[in-house]
């Protein structure tokens, strides 16, 4: 069944408008239908002293569209702002330009609709994995205690943690406890779930486990997530599309679809329209100042 | 040897001749108690040769003989009780102000700013240098009393809260305002429980500090407490007594620091183990 799949996937090598130009600047009906959407977006970082010498252009014209359910990634030299991106959609950071909004809306601030899982587990450690997991639902206060608890089991069971509710977070492993905190990003059900490199601290073959697992879990509960990660081959196997930042300021140069169909499986990453997608995607980060690059290969 | 049979877990207990001890004892406790014991008797042996007579460097004999007739008579617990009054009241009155006054600094910046330099000046003082001024302006009852002891005491409270909240891991703070945390709640999650190990180990050297205070605060114009009974002793040349005294002071301060140790681990179950 899944080699069926594997086979009848053509890789397409289509991909948005090379230049950086916004894909979707056609007015706002189109917009209205997607569930985050960035236009012409424009991310400073101002240091306290006010110069304007000591203006960071992190984030400069970056275009992204995403619908409910899409699982998007984001690759790009180290620098290049996808963590300030990331954390704008956030809500952490104001954006200096262009329009980022949510479901039509602009960003306020951090809020439930959104949860973000960080490269660092940042568990709180004086907490119960199980106490982790339902601290998201504890501060929203709209959910009965047991019934948070009964949800964090439940979500526990779907990361592979059945039975370490009641461990600390240092009985566990790095991998362990990455997924725990994936747990607690899922438990306030968000509508849109972000992701700063969360598996890159993680050793190769638990990362590629992990992979996996946060496929089925976003399948499972039908999230939609931007995904940042250095990555390529991580992006080509999650994504529906990547999307590739240039050298800071950070725009996306190039969006690059991935056609394989889900569920995926691990043999995916052996596969030759695998690693030929793989090579576009790093030809196009690395040979990124030429911006034919993208159709040259095919 | 019976290293290569411990791969397996013993699944059913081989049958052994006499009942596996429950609990062996700590190389910690045997260490410790070598080590006061040699103390104990290099010191009984010094005093017995007598180098210098009995009413300077009395043996452990001669001190247990004082605490004998110490507690033979009502006047200890007299002087027990009034040590142990200001000595609990200066602490609790040190915890109940340093406390919450330590995490509120740690928690607003601005308010750091503005008592930073007040306690600065008050932390690098020599607090007990304070004992006069405080008998000038309290007198020298109890109150002068256990104001000493809750100078010595804040500091360590205060100074630890403070750090207790300002080393909060800035990754779980994100992760609490990511999920939306109102200040009250990030406070109430976050920085009381992420500040007890520090908070605790400011109380345990709040006891130490305060058992200072109590002991400086007793050698003026005191009319009862342990203190006071040294100093008395002293002058008469009651050496044993004095040690008696010093013994008093030093249980006290080793009781207190292990309860308070046990309280630590308690809240640091999560910490992992090394
Ligand atoms: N708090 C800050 N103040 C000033 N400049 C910053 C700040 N944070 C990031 N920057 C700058 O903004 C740019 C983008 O940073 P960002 O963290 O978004 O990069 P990134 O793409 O996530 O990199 P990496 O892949 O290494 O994580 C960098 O050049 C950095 O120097
Ligand atoms: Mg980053």
């Amino acid at each position: 069944m899944r080699k069926q799949t594997l086979e009848g996937a053509q890789p397409a090598r289509r991909s948005s408008d090379p230049t950086g130009s916004p894909p979707v600047a056609d007015g706002p009906a189109a917009a209205s239908t997607a569930h985050l959407s960035a236009r012409n977006v424009r991310i400073e970082y101002r240091a306290p002293s006010e110069s304007a010498s000591d203006v960071t252009l992190a984030v400069d014209n970056a275009n992204l569209e995403l619908q409910r359910s899409d699982f998007v990634c984001i690759v790009g030299p180290s620098g290049c702002g996808k963590t300030t991106f990331l954390n704008a959609v956030a809500g952490f950071l104001p954006i200096q330009g262009g329009n980022l909004e949510l479901d039509g809306r602009d960003i306020p601030g951090p809020g439930p609709d959104r949860a973000m899982v960080f490269q660092q587990a940042s568990l709180l450690p004086w907490r119960k994995v199980i106490d982790n997991v339902t601290y998201g639902l504890e501060l929203g206060r709209t959910m009965k205690k047991a019934q948070a608890r009964e949800r964090a089991r439940e979500l526990l069971d779907l990361v592979g943690l059945s039975g370490f509710g009641d461990r600390y977070p240092a009985q566990l492993s790095g991998g362990m406890q990455q997924r725990v905190n994936l747990a607690r990003a899922l438990a306030v059900e968000p509508e849109l779930l972000l992701l700063d490199e969360p598996f890159a601290s993680i050793d190769a073959q638990t990362r590629e486990t992990m992979q996996a697992e946060l496929l089925r879990v976003c399948a499972a509960r039908d999230v939609t997530a931007l995904f940042v990660t250095h990555d390529i081959t991580e992006a080509a196997f999650l994504a529906d599309r990547v999307c590739v930042f240039s050298p800071r300021p950070g725009h996306i140069v190039r969006e690059v679809v991935v056609p394989f169909d889900r569920p995926r499986d691990q043999r995916l990453r052996r596969s030759p329209e695998f690693l030929a997608l793989v090579d576009e995607i790093a030809e196009t980060l690395y040979g990124g100042t030429d911006p034919t690059a993208g159709e040259v290969i095919h | 040897m019976a290293t290569t049979t411990q791969t397996r877990p013993p699944a059913a207990p081989v049958p052994s001749t006499r009942p596996r001890p429950r609990r062996r004892l700590h190389p910690k406790y045997v260490y410790g108690t070598v080590a006061v014991v040699v103390v104990l008797v290099v010191w009984q042996v010094v005093a017995a040769l007598r180098i210098k007579p009995a009413i300077v460097l009395p043996g452990p004999f001669d001190v247990a003989k004082a605490f004998g007739q110490l507690f033979s008579t009502d006047a200890i617990w007299a002087d027990l009780a009034t040590s142990g009054k200001e000595l609990m009241y200066g602490l609790i009155l040190a915890t109940v102000i340093g406390l919450p006054l330590g995490l509120l600094i740690g928690w607003y910046r601005r308010l750091s700013y503005l008592l930073s330099p007040l306690i600065t000046f008050l932390y690098a003082t020599p607090r007990i240098a304070l004992t006069p001024l405080l008998i000038i302006w309290l007198g020298i009852g109890d109150s002068s009393k256990i104001a000493i002891v809750f100078l010595m005491a804040v500091f360590p409270i205060l100074i630890n809260s403070v750090s207790g909240v300002q080393n909060l891991d800035p990754a779980v703070l994100r992760v609490a305002s990511c999920f939306g945390a109102g200040h009250l709640q990030i406070f109430r999650t976050i920085a009381l429980p992420g500040s007890v190990p520090f908070i605790v180990s400011g109380l345990r050297l709040a006891v130490g500090q305060a058992l200072i205070g109590v002991f400086v605060a007793e050698l003026s114009g005191a009319t009862h407490g342990v203190g006071m009974l040294m100093n008395t002793a002293g002058q008469q040349f009651q050496t044993s007594v004095v040690f008696a005294g010093l013994f008093i002071f030093a249980i006290t301060g080793v009781v207190l620091t292990g309860l308070l140790r046990r309280v630590e681990q308690h809240y640091a179950a999560w910490r992992p183990q090394n």
